[in-house]
């Protein structure tokens, strides 16, 4: 046999999908007569079956693995450079981790946990004071690095979120220019994403160079609404516990409900903050962000159930009283 | 037919004590389960029954000694189980992840047993305070991320239970109903005397929230179960003897805490729970 019967499958030539360092020890392969399941190699060393998943950030191989089981939902964080992307990521984690719910859907599990703590474990007081996860290297990528949880909600049902901790500098290039070489990993993203996390950084909306920050984050929502082809946008105003002036905030409100009269707007920061002097803390802004992330997608069409009409008890099978 | 079972835990989580009192429990044949016939190997837990009969603690067993045993037991009404100790000392679990990869003979037997028990030693396990719990009054500024980092245990536990299922082909739309698994949350008296009073799972919910959710979002409840245990009641040193545990005698110490909170002294129930 030259190729595994599975098409999802590179074996030989790549690594066995479902995790066989032979893949004559794998059943698929074996089935369709390609060699005896069992090692048929002749030698005693102990064969080691590798989990298919590293526990570090998915790519696109790790994907084909979770993509088995359902249409995962990929949710594209998009902002400027040192806007908490990542910070937000680690937030999401630390809050899923300490609860282990969210409404009424359980955590159910995660391919990428080494990752997810990889960013998480600096929120911790842990010997040390929390600080900000690393910055998200831009390196040489075309593709983000994503990071998985699934949650079963109160009806039993299963569902796979990705995040994309992808770096600010592709989405400052895709903002201006989305045919550009370098805003390739954005593209990637935005063709494939489900939904649309804008992040608008409340530090650099009200730093010194708040100007450029104002046309930076409305540029992008501007882009995003351009791509967003009906898919569901959020804004979140990250950092939020640093007052951003009020024209500033209002441009960007306005520039955002004007071309996405439907976006959902979020706030959130590490510290607890005060908005209209109503205080919040960190874990419950959130989680109202999460919330937003795990609701089901809208599909623009209902599903038809269709009903019999007649009163032939044989086609009545099934049917809710 | 026999059901195999196999019993798991990592380094530390209290197997040598637990399988050295539940060895005497068995032998007494006054409990729910008794030992039938006698067990390929006993060597490695003859040192503990000889250790905790003199009131003793055991001494740890070396990470490196790889013992295998398996138990046949019976329940009352003759069912027969067969208990698998794979890795005693807890090495080949630790090394499994690490490397990410399973050998064979784990896979095997991952495959060929009718239910899981993992034990977690649970008061060592405890959120760490982040900013959600502690709030900071301004973050670190250091930027430069801390050389190493542990993952949190809760994070392996959910990983190493994924890997069970995925070696087991049970699927993960649905939620599991075979093989059953118990989370048995050894050294029940080392925690805070106001936890020792709850259910076993509102302990887990509270020290390990994310271990707590992933078992009830993917195993039927029925087919979940989580006990408490405290094999010795109370604690023993390896350099000095207890005397009253030497007196009244091992089989007087040691309980189960069922799901319900109730204690019970049989430790044989922890196991006849999964026939």
């Amino acid at each position: 046999m030259s190729s595994c019967p599975d098409p999802k499958c590179g074996a030989p030539r790549l690594k066995c999908r479902m995790g066989e360092e032979s893949p004559s020890d794998c059943a698929i392969w074996a089935k369709d007569g390609g060699g005896a399941p069992a090692a048929s190699n002749g030698d005693d060393a102990p064969q080691l079956m590798r989990l298919p998943w590293s526990g570090a950030a998915l790519g696109t191989a790790g994907l084909a693995f979770l993509t088995g089981r359902g249409e995962p939902k990929l949710v594209a964080v998009m902002g400027p450079h040192n806007a908490g992307k990542t910070t937000l990521l680690g937030l999401f984690y630390q809050q899923v981790g300490r609860s282990g719910q969210l409404g009424d859907a359980r955590f159910a599990g995660s391919y990428s946990l080494e990752g997810w703590e990889a960013i998480a474990h600096a929120l911790r007081w842990e010997g040390n004071v929390p600080r900000f996860p690393p910055h998200t290297s831009s390196g040489g990528g075309r593709v983000p690095g994503l990071l998985h949880f699934a949650m079963r909600d109160g009806a039993g049902v299963l569902s796979d979120v990705l995040l994309a901790d992808s770096p600010g500098e592709w989405f400052q290039r895709w903002a201006i220019d989305p045919a550009a070489d370098d805003a390739e990993g954005a593209r990637w993203l935005i063709e494939r994403a489900s939904a649309i996390l804008v992040v608008a950084d409340c530090a650099a909306l009200s730093g010194a160079e708040r100007g450029q920050a104002r046309s930076d984050t409305i540029q992008l929502l501007r882009r995003a609404a351009a791509e967003r082809r009906d898919r569901p946008v959020a804004l979140a105003w990250t950092k939020a516990d640093i007052e951003v002036p009020p024209l500033i905030r209002d441009a960007v409100s306005t520039a955002a409900t004007t071309v996405m009269p439907d976006i959902a707007m979020f706030e959130t920061s590490v510290v607890p903050f005060e908005r209209d002097n109503v205080s919040t803390l960190p874990g419950p802004a959130v989680t109202r962000l999460l919330g937003w992330m795990i609701s089901p997608l809208r599909r623009g069409f209902e599903v038809a159930e269709p009903r019999p009409s007649g009163a032939d008890p044989f086609f009545a099978i099934g049917v809710a009283a | 037919m026999t059901r195999r079972l196999l019993l798991l835990g990592e380094y530390d989580v209290g197997k040598s004590h637990f399988a050295g009192q539940l060895l005497g429990r068995l032998n007494q044949e006054q409990g729910a389960l008794r030992m039938v016939g006698a067990p390929p190997t006993l060597g490695p837990y003859e040192n503990v029954l000889a250790r905790i009969n003199s009131g003793r603690a055991a001494p740890h067993t070396s990470q490196d000694s790889y013992v295998e045993s398996r138990w046949p037991l019976a329940d009352r009404s003759g069912n027969q189980i067969e208990l698998e100790w794979p890795d005693y000392g807890g090495e080949q679990l630790r090394a499994i992840r690490e490397q990410r990869s399973m050998p064979r003979a784990w896979r095997d037997r991952i495959v060929a047993t009718a239910g899981w028990i993992v034990m977690v030693r649970i008061a060592h396990q405890q959120l760490s305070d982040d900013i959600f719990t502690r709030p900071l009054a301004e973050p670190g500024k250091d930027r430069q991320p801390p050389d190493t980092f542990a993952i949190s245990p809760q994070a392996q536990l959910v990983d190493f239970l994924q890997w069970l299922m995925f070696v087991r082909g049970t699927g993960t739309l649905a939620p599991v109903a075979s093989p059953p698994l118990m989370l048995l949350l050894s050294c029940w008296d080392e925690l805070p005397i106001a936890e020792q009073d709850k259910t076993p799972i509102t302990v887990l919910r509270a020290r390990m929230p994310m271990v707590a959710a992933f078992a009830e979002a993917n195993w039927r409840p029925e087919a979940l179960q989580v006990f408490g245990l405290s094999a010795l009641e109370r604690p023993l040193r390896e350099d000095a003897v207890d005397d009253e545990f030497v007196d009244r005698g091992p089989e007087a110490f040691g309980y189960i805490v069922l799901p319900d909170g109730c204690r019970e002294t049989d430790l044989t129930l922890a196991i006849a729970a999964m026939v």
